[in-house]
């Protein structure tokens, strides 16, 4: 009866295993602003990189 | 910073996938579970690596035509990061296949592709390397990288369909649809392929100009 179960289980992929409870708790939005600040300060240095090499390209133009 | 918009384009798109592809809903399936998220970030890596090998490519074969060192310059600069992203690529993949498939490095036709793709690549700037000569480093490497190329893409495209692999979307003739998706979550895959292949143009870009200034110097001195 159980392995009967778990077939249908699989079958209508009712019961699968999410996180659920994780989410319930909000504390998920925790996990998405510590994300965002990496990929926030990854972006500024990329684009003060960006600013750097505009300038070092700027000064070869005027020599 | 000239012609900016597509950068702030990089950065909406990717906050807009790590955001809402953390928080979106997903289909419920047995053994993949939430790590079905991972199409968001493991497979663009893939698609941005592509772009970027198909552009250095054209550079290759504009430099053989014209014989300008610039487009060598470009050519090397994207496929150095095209090499980065297929490395990061292959990390995160046995990082996830470790839990869905039990093993991080399973024998499966598309990874051992991709392992022989790889070196073929680095064998490009090893190429590179042991030449002195500006003119004849940069002819070489332009040949042998349409070489890799066309090695590459039947490896990684052709030869996993013609068995059967652990990766869905291998063994046979299938299209997207394989992937496990719907609707809502095709939304934020796409949007992460732009957003992705964006980024890998961006921080090649850089990469070129960086070597661009550093050929200039080098002819004033």
């Amino acid at each position: 009866m159980t392995i009967f179960n778990l077939f249908l289980n699989l079958l209508f992929l009712q019961d699968v295993e999410m996180a659920d409870t994780f989410r319930s708790d909000g504390k998920i939005y925790v996990v998405v602003i510590v994300i965002s600040i990496v990929l926030a300060g990854l972006f500024i240095y990329l684009w003060t990189l960006d600013r750097k090499i505009s300038k070092l390209e700027k000064e070869i133009k005027n020599q | 910073m000239k012609k900016t918009w597509w950068k702030i384009l990089t950065v909406i798109l990717l906050f807009y996938v790590v955001i809402w592809g953390l928080l979106g809903p997903v289909p419920r399936q047995p053994i993949l579970n939430e790590t079905i998220r991972n199409v968001y970030f493991h497979v663009p890596m893939w698609f941005s690596m592509m772009t970027l090998m198909v552009t250095s490519l054209v550079y290759s074969i504009k430099y053989l035509r014209k014989g300008r060192i610039n487009d060598d310059t470009y050519a090397l600069g994207f496929a150095s990061v095209a090499i980065v992203l297929g490395i990061i690529g292959f990390v995160t993949g046995s990082a996830w296949g470790n839990f869905t498939w039990g093993d991080p490095l399973p024998r499966d036709p598309k990874l051992i592709a991709v392992e022989v793709g790889m070196l073929i690549y680095s064998a490009y700037f090893v190429l590179r390397g042991s030449f002195e000569d500006e003119q004849k480093k940069a002819r070489l490497a332009a040949v042998y990288n349409i070489f890799a190329f066309a090695t590459f893409m039947p490896l990684v495209w052709i030869l996993p369909r013609l068995t059967d692999s652990l990766h869905p979307g291998n063994g046979g003739n299938p299209a997207f649809g394989k992937y496990d998706m719907d609707n809502a979550m095709k939304i934020v895959f796409y949007a992460a392929n732009i957003g992705w292949i964006l980024m890998g143009v961006w921080v090649s870009s850089l990469v070129i100009r960086i070597r661009l200034v550093q050929n200039q110097l080098n002819e004033k001195n």
